[in-house]
């Protein structure tokens, strides 16, 4: 296989009738029920609902670690197996799931080493392709590079799964709660980080969270998922000028998208 | 940002200070105690020497136990490394296949439930009096557990880091060798600490139930001639050698394993 001969900066995702049912019969739970959306190109799209809406099914559907019962995916012109295969995918899981015996910049640089066959080292004429130290430096993990993980708090080393998504330069980004875990503080930073991160990679994000703020703060639109069976139950868009700067969340305009979403979740757990 | 210092070690000198003393105390009570009790009552040389007593039967010779303790070290160590072998391919078939694992795991709990001394006269029978018998005694003494920790340690693996190599389409392959091998090492180094000991027991039972050379022909001609300070001073070699093993082992682990949380060593 032939590398592609630019790097995409970004591809659209589409979602057609996506279904995904676990276990047998009647025991079994509809994860997701008919699921249709448009991902545009370099669009951030978070996907919030409570526990059990099958947020993260449907980000494992559009990487192509899960297969739909029914319904079609579409990354860009691939399907979700294929893109995966072409390393178009940047992952940054809920816990930060680094090697503890590399180092910093050995886990950055993990993803580079593996599935070689697949152009991995895609052709990138205008430079895109940020260099390691180039990585850690954004995330603000320079004087970091030779650490291993254990010696690292929570919240580095989450910056450093965020480098290690960002080093493929891939054109779409899915992160599961990937600051879930983190203290409230850390969180705040690394929201805005991601902001940083994403706004100068262009890449398109699929955004799995359930923090409303969250959500406003990321989105251009926010989509609400409802339990049982998983199915959309509003899509908000996200109208707040970029850049985002830190303090756009004591803003009105961004309560009132706040109340919305909060609404809609209301109405879709009755 | 605060720049990365790494961890400083304060008073290196007077922690280990702090971590040799009280060993080596508890050592000076445990043998000067004894010392003691064997000269202040009349017990007979014959029934318990003295410690003082057992040291000298060594510095004597140094030769003649040096020669029968590499005999017994070397079946011993043969053993281990067989059994190594045989168990990480053990392991690897166990943790990649449901089909090997029921084939395979009763095997493993049955050499797992024999005591395994019971095999020590049927195997000096079938292999004769050399080296066969004792390492395959030491082989099988210390197979379950690499086996177990091994199999343990391959399928340990983190279910959200193989989804990031997934991610990315990584083969079983690169899967198996960038985060199962290094996941189980920590395992199989625990293992193996058990497991030096171990092997020196399977080969000194062997040889007790015949040999020509080594630690455990040494003790049964000491028992049959009633030369009770030589047979003591043949555990103390025993109990050297295992010292020395289990040390030689911790210090490559460290050295492997230096990326490990420290806590998080199974």
């Amino acid at each position: 296989m032939t590398a592609p001969a630019s790097l995409p900066v970004a591809e659209g995702i589409r979602l057609s009738g996506v279904s995904k049912r676990f276990g047998r019969h009647q025991q079994g739970i509809q994860a997701l029920s008919d699921i249709t959306l448009d991902v545009a190109e370099g669009e951030l799209v978070t996907l919030i609902g409570p526990s059990g809406c099958g947020k993260t099914t449907l980000l494992r559907i559009i990487g192509g670690l899960l297969d739909p019962d029914t319904g079609t995916v579409r990354v860009g012109t691939l399907s979700p197996d294929a893109a995966r295969r072409e390393k178009h995918f940047g992952f940054v899981p809920q816990a930060p799931a680094l090697l503890p015996w590399r180092t910093v910049i050995d886990n950055v640089t993990l993803l580079d080493e593996v599935n070689k066959r697949r152009g991995r080292r895609r052709a990138d004429p205008a430079g895109n392709r940020p260099t390691p130290a180039e990585l850690l430096e954004q995330t603000g993990l320079s004087e970091f590079g030779h650490a291993h993980p254990h010696e690292l708090s929570g919240g580095m080393q989450q910056r450093v799964a965020l480098a290690r998504a960002m080093a493929l330069c891939a054109p779409i980004l899915l992160m599961d709660e990937p600051f879930a875990a983190l203290d409230e503080i850390t969180r705040g930073e690394m929201r805005h980080l991601l902001l940083d991160v994403w706004a100068s990679s262009g890449a398109t994000c699929v955004f799995v969270t359930h923090s409303i703020d969250e959500a406003v703060l990321l989105s251009d639109r926010v989509v609400v998922l409802a339990p049982r069976p998983g199915r959309i139950a509003a899509v908000e868009p996200i109208d707040l000028p970029r850049p985002r700067p830190p303090g756009i969340e004591d803003q009105p305009e961004f309560h009132e998208h706040v109340r919305r979403i909060r609404q809609a979740l209301h109405g879709s757990a009755r | 940002m605060e720049p990365y210092v790494p961890p400083s070690e304060p008073g290196r000198g007077r922690r280990a200070f702090s971590a040799v003393l009280p060993p080596t105390l508890a050592f000076a009570v445990l043998f000067g105690g004894w010392e003691l009790f064997v000269r202040a009552s009349d017990i007979s040389h014959l029934v318990l020497p003295a410690p003082s007593a057992i040291g000298r039967e060594i510095w004597d010779e140094p030769g003649y136990w040096w020669s029968h303790a590499m005999v017994t070290g070397s079946e011993a160590l043969l053993g281990l490394l067989i059994a190594l072998v045989v168990a990480i391919v053990l392991a690897i078939l166990i943790a990649h296949s449901t089909v090997m694992d029921r084939a395979l795991t009763p095997v493993v709990t049955m050499v797992q439930v024999t005591p395994v001394i019971a095999l020590a006269t049927p195997l000096v029978i079938w292999l004769g009096f050399g080296l066969a018998p004792k390492v395959v005694m030491a082989a099988l003494i210390t197979f379950v557990p690499l086996v177990v920790n091994a199999a343990m340690g391959l399928r340990s693996i983190d279910a959200t880091t193989e989804e990031v190599l997934r991610s990315v389409a990584a083969s079983p392959s690169e899967i198996f060798w960038k985060l199962r091998v290094p996941q189980a090492l920590p395992y199989l180094f625990s293992a193996l600490r058990v497991c030096v000991g171990l092997a020196l027991i399977g080969a000194l039972v062997a040889e007790w139930f015949g040999s020509t050379e080594g630690l455990g022909r040494v003790m049964t001609q000491a028992r049959n001639s009633l030369a009770i300070t030589k047979l003591w001073a043949a555990v103390a070699v025993l109990m050297a050698m295992g010292i020395v093993a289990t040390t030689l082992v911790r210090l490559v682990e460290r050295r492997v394993l230096r990326w490990h949380a420290p806590g998080r060593r199974p």
